[in-house]
Parts: structure tokens; C-alpha cells; sequence
């Protein structure tokens, strides 16, 4: 090493500058050639196609775009339509609620907007649009098509941000919903929402999961294909799953695909504009069940107390041994409570 | 896949073992050939940094060639990393104005749950400042290119089998806009490193935009 670095040094000492970076210029593109890459862009390389990529995934278009959509049961039982969580993640976690179809419930699944594997949109697309209302309406149009008569029932069972959208969608339509399982919705307001996610994401700076999270961003970066920051935010997940973290959750857990430009098109919305999706709940009076789990330490009797407050009828429920992700990890005291509250319903 | 080793390799002697990011040139010890620092900062994420710099020649414009290896904070060491191998010199100044540029390779590892990652990459950071003996301060423009990665995915794997491994082309870059300010005791010069990150598009930007450095660096 030492002779190498003497010859080196004695060698570069004669060479101009410019030859120098010529050199640089060089040595980095003779390493891309011989590494016969592929591209990252490359369809089904790096993360799932979406379903207007392939056929043959179960979709639906729906409000002026294509959702990723299953359905378990019959069609005549009273609907139950999941709402996962995110923005920008999937329902792949929440699969073990098709068992609820043998309680007698046409259960519903369905990728939100740009998430999951359904078709992504351009960031030009939710621009200047009123994007929770974009998925208000999505979640409308998924109602209209699936619901067949005056008599069907229908229940939204919402997880997290899929809680506060099922919130939204009540809000707007509180006589056309017959009741709701929200599991820990972050807020119901958006001030809410940034007091729940400062408690929840709390930043450790020189922790392993935050450098898990954000090292990759010097390798992928200013890319616009959804290939690419579909990928990277695959990372992201990371951190709050990472040991010790403070929603409880004991380990990641699957998912398809993550939505990422709907993700930040979301956020920045929000940031933007804000949200209130309680203006209208004392309407709604059916009971809903609102859960909280045991380990998320950023959640508590106190804060579902608050979140749940806007509801004239609601019956809050602890989740045990289980953190954030209580349908994933808990689904064995999950479902006691879930099938209870909807045949009692139904 | 032998081909990260050799990329490794191919670093180390290029480089000649040697490196330093931050020169006050006017600061430099005609008697002292090496500059070894170390640096605490956060730049996508918190880390620390060693760095050694060796001037190839003493005269009135020395190249400095330059060796960096970063290391982020966390409790497994090693299993991220960014080598950099660099070169840089003065290219303009008049009174205590000054120019230079420096250009570097770059390879980072970087190994969560859901992946590991080779990556190679070049980048080259302008400064233009005005530097006296005793201090100095400078607006730096750079850009960091991420030019091939080796990608073996581990999680991902298991939610995705159809996932491809190997070796991925351009994954983009990130510009950087920053100010460097200097003070000199006696042989050992402090540098402080601010400013702000943006990919190359101006749109994906770093989660943690702004970036600072402290360092210490002492001339041998």
C-alpha cells in the first residue's frame, strides 16, 4: 500500500489539474461500464407493478383512476369497506379482515389514490386539487359501486390515517354510514394530527434508525420516477419500526408497495391548508368503536378520550400486547371486538 | 459479485491514502505536508469523520490529494459508511480572494433490515472566499453524483420475491449550497460547514435539508 502511495504521489505531482480530473472523469466512467447495471426505472425491478401495469392484479377504475381492489363474500351481505393507512402505504396488512366475510360482510379492500398497487398519478395531477377530497371521493365512488340497495349496510373499518379518512367521509355523509371500527387515527383535526405525530416520530438524532432512514437519500436523489421513490421510501419504514420505537410496534410488517409523491403531495396539503373532519359528527349517531392499543406510547386512554371526543356515541376499546399496528400484530384481539361491534350492528 | 472489493481497491490507491475537504490556503505550513482532521456533523443524518490531506507538491498552488472516510451515528458501526477520495487546489486569487475546486470519488455502503447497498459516485465542490492566514470564509456550490449501486435487498426480498439484485444505474444527485468559515490556532485549523441540500431536481430533496460541520484539523 505504501509503495503504491509513493508511486502515486510522485506520478500525480507531474500532472496538471486538468489532466487530473480527466483522470477522475475516467476512473468513475470505466466503473459504471463494467458494472452492467440495470436500469432502476425498469418495470417490476425494484417494486411491484401496479395494476394499469399488469392486468392481471383485481382493479377498478374509479373517479378518473385506477384502484388496486379485492372483495371477499357476498355481494348482498352488508359492506365493510377497509381503509388502510399512510398516506401512501397499503392494505396488504390488514388481509386477515376477510375473515370478518364469514360473519356475513361483503369485505372490501382497496388501494387509496397513488398507494398500494394501485395506478400511481404525476404530482401535477393533485396540484391545485383539494387532495383530502380526492380521496373523499374515491372512497364515495368505491361506496356507489359496491353498494347495491337501500337496505346493504355499511361499515368503514379504518386504521390510522385510514381511521381519520373513514372520519372525513362520515363527516361529509353522516346519515349514509351504519357504523365504524377506527383504530388509532392520529387526529381528527390536522392540529391534532401534528401534535399526535410529533409525540410519535419523535426524532432521535444520532440513533441507527434515523441513519437507516435517511442514508439513502445521498444514493437516491432528485429523481422523479415513482420507481425510484417508491423504492427509497421503503426506508422510511424503517424508522418507526425500528427497536424501541415509540408506536409499539415489534417489528416492520408487509406491505406492497409504498406511495411516496402522494404521500408528500398529502403532507404538503395538509400542511397547507389544514383539516377539520369533525364539523359535522354530532350528526352521526350510531355507536362507533374506536380503538387504541397497549404499547403505542404516543397514543394512550387519554389521547383516544380526546381524538374520539367529536362523536356523540362512542365506545373506546384497548387493544393488548399490541402497539400501532394492532390488526397485523393483534389480529387474536382484534377480531373478538371487531366481530361484537359489527353483528351487534348489522 | 468481486466487483465492490475491487472498486474499494481501485479507491484506495487512487487516492494515494490521502485526504482533506477544508484548505485555507493561505493558512498552509510550507514546512507541514499532511493534514489530518476530524469532523462531527449532520448531513442526511448525523455522523462522524476522519479525513486525511497530503500536498503532492509545496509550491505556490499545491494540489492537495485527500482521504475521508464517514462513519453515521448509530449502534452498528460500519454497516453504512462513504469513502471519498479527492482531489483540490486553488485555481484563482488575487489579494485574498480565492477559487478552487475540488473533485472526488465516492463509495458508500450503506445495510438496513430491508437492504444492503454498494454505491459509487463522483462529486466536485467550488468555493470562492476570502481567506487571510488566520481565517477565512467562503460560499461553496457542489454536487454529489450517485453513479452505479449494487443493490442486494433482504426484507424487501420477502415482501417482494420477484425484486431484482444487482448492479442499478444512476440514482441521481443532490446539489448542495453552503458557507465555510475558518480560524486558525497555531497549526490547528477549525472549520465550520453550513448550508443547504436539494436533489438534483430540485423537487425529491433530502428529508433533513440543511447540513453543518464542525471539524478540527491539524497540519504535520
Amino acid at each position: 500500500m505504501l509503495f503504491f502511495s509513493r508511486l502515486h504521489s510522485s506520478a500525480i505531482t507531474n500532472v496538471s489539474p486538468g489532466k487530473l480530473v480527466k483522470v477522475i472523469c475516467c476512473a468513475l466512467l470505466c466503473l459504471s461500464v463494467v458494472s452492467c447495471e440495470e436500469d432502476m426505472t425498469k418495470k417490476g425491478a425494484l417494486v411491484p407493478k401496479t395494476v394499469d401495469e399488469d392486468k392481471k392484479l383485481p382493479s377498478l377504475n374509479i373517479n378518473g383512476t385506477q384502484l388496486h381492489v379485492e372483495t371477499y363474500g357476498n355481494r348482498n351481505d352488508p359492506l365493510l369497506i377497509v381503509i388502510h393507512g399512510g398516506p401512501g402505504a397499503d392494505y396488504r396488512s390488514m388481509l386477515k379482515v376477510q375473515e370478518l366475510a364469514k360473519q356475513g360482510f361483503y369485505v372490501v379492500f382497496y388501494d387509496q389514490r397513488g398507494s398500494g398497487l394501485s395506478k400511481r398519478e404525476s404530482r401535477g395531477h393533485y396540484e391545485g386539487t383539494d387532495v383530502v377530497q380526492l380521496f373523499i371521493d374515491d372512497l364515495d365512488a368505491l361506496i356507489n359501486h359496491f353498494h347495491i340497495s337501500s337496505r346493504q349496510k355499511i361499515f368503514l373499518l379504518g386504521h390510522s390515517w385510514g381511521a381519520m379518512l373513514a372520519t372525513a367521509y362520515i363527516n361529509q355523509n353522516p346519515y349514509k354510514i351504519s357504523g365504524a371500527i377506527l383504530a388509532e387515527p392520529g387526529g381528527l383535526t390536522w392540529k391534532q394530527t401534528e401534535d399526535y405525530l410529533e409525540r410519535s416520530n419523535k426524532i432521535k438524532f444520532f440513533s441507527e434508525a434515523l441513519n437507516d432512514a435517511t442514508f439513502v437519500e445521498q444514493i437516491f436523489a432528485g429523481r422523479s420516477e415513482h420507481e425510484i421513490l417508491d423504492y427509497k421510501a421503503s426506508f422510511f419504514s424503517t424508522y418507526e419500526n425500528a427497536p424501541g420505537n415509540t408506536i409499539g410496534n415489534p417489528s416492520n410488517y408487509p406491505f406492497w408497495r409504498n406511495g411516496a409523491v402522494v404521500f408528500s403531495e398529502t403532507i404538503d396539503y395538509a400542511d397547507e391548508r389544514g383539516f377539520d373532519f369533525t364539523t359535522n359528527l354530532d350528526k352521526f349517531t350510531p355507536p362507533i368503536l374506536f380503538l387504541y392499543s397497549e404499547k403505542n406510547k404516543a397514543y394512550g386512554l387519554g389521547w383516544a378520550d380526546k381524538v374520539a371526543a367529536p362523536y356523540p356515541n362512542s365506545e373506546i376499546a384497548l387493544i393488548k400486547g399490541a402497539g400501532h399496528e394492532m390488526i397485523y400484530f393483534a389480529w387474536d384481539n382484534f377480531y373478538p371486538l371487531a366481530v361484537s361491534y359489527l353483528n351487534q350492528m348489522k | 459479485m468481486k466487483i465492490a472489493p475491487t472498486i474499494t481497491m481501485a479507491l484506495f490507491i487512487f487516492s494515494s491514502g490521502a485526504n482533506a475537504l477544508d484548505v485555507n490556503w493561505r493558512a498552509l505550513d510550507k514546512d507541514s505536508r499532511h493534514l489530518g482532521g476530524i469532523h462531527f456533523g449532520a448531513d442526511y443524518g448525523s455522523y462522524y469523520n476522519l479525513s486525511y490531506g497530503q500536498k503532492l507538491n509545496n509550491g505556490n498552488s499545491p494540489i492537495i490529494a485527500g482521504y475521508e472516510l464517514l462513519l453515521p451515528f448509530g449502534d452498528t458501526i460500519a454497516d453504512d459508511y462513504k469513502m471519498k477520495a479527492s482531489l483540490q487546489r486553488e485555481f484563482w486569487s488575487s489579494g485574498n480572494l480565492s477559487f478552487s475546486l475540488q473533485g472526488g470519488l465516492i463509495f458508500r455502503r450503506y445495510e438496513s433490515v430491508m437492504a444492503r447497498f454498494y454505491n459509487v459516485g463522483a462529486d466536485v465542490v467550488s468555493s470562492f472566499g476570502y481567506l487571510k492566514p488566520n481565517w477565512g470564509a467562503e460560499l461553496l456550490v457542489g454536487y454529489d453524483y450517485s453513479a452505479a449501486t449494487h443493490i442486494k435487498n433482504k426484507l424487501l426480498k420477502e415482501y417482494y420475491p420477484e425484486i431484482q439484485d444487482g448492479w442499478y444505474d444512476s440514482s441521481g444527485g443532490n446539489i448542495k449550497f453552503g458557507a465555510r468559515f475558518n480560524r486558525v490556532f497555531g497549526s490547528t485549523t477549525t472549520f465550520l460547514n453550513i448550508g443547504r441540500a436539494f436533489g438534483q431536481d430540485f423537487e425529491d430533496n433530502p428529508t433533513l435539508p440543511f447540513y453543518f460541520e464542525l471539524s478540527f484539523q491539524r497540519q504535520f
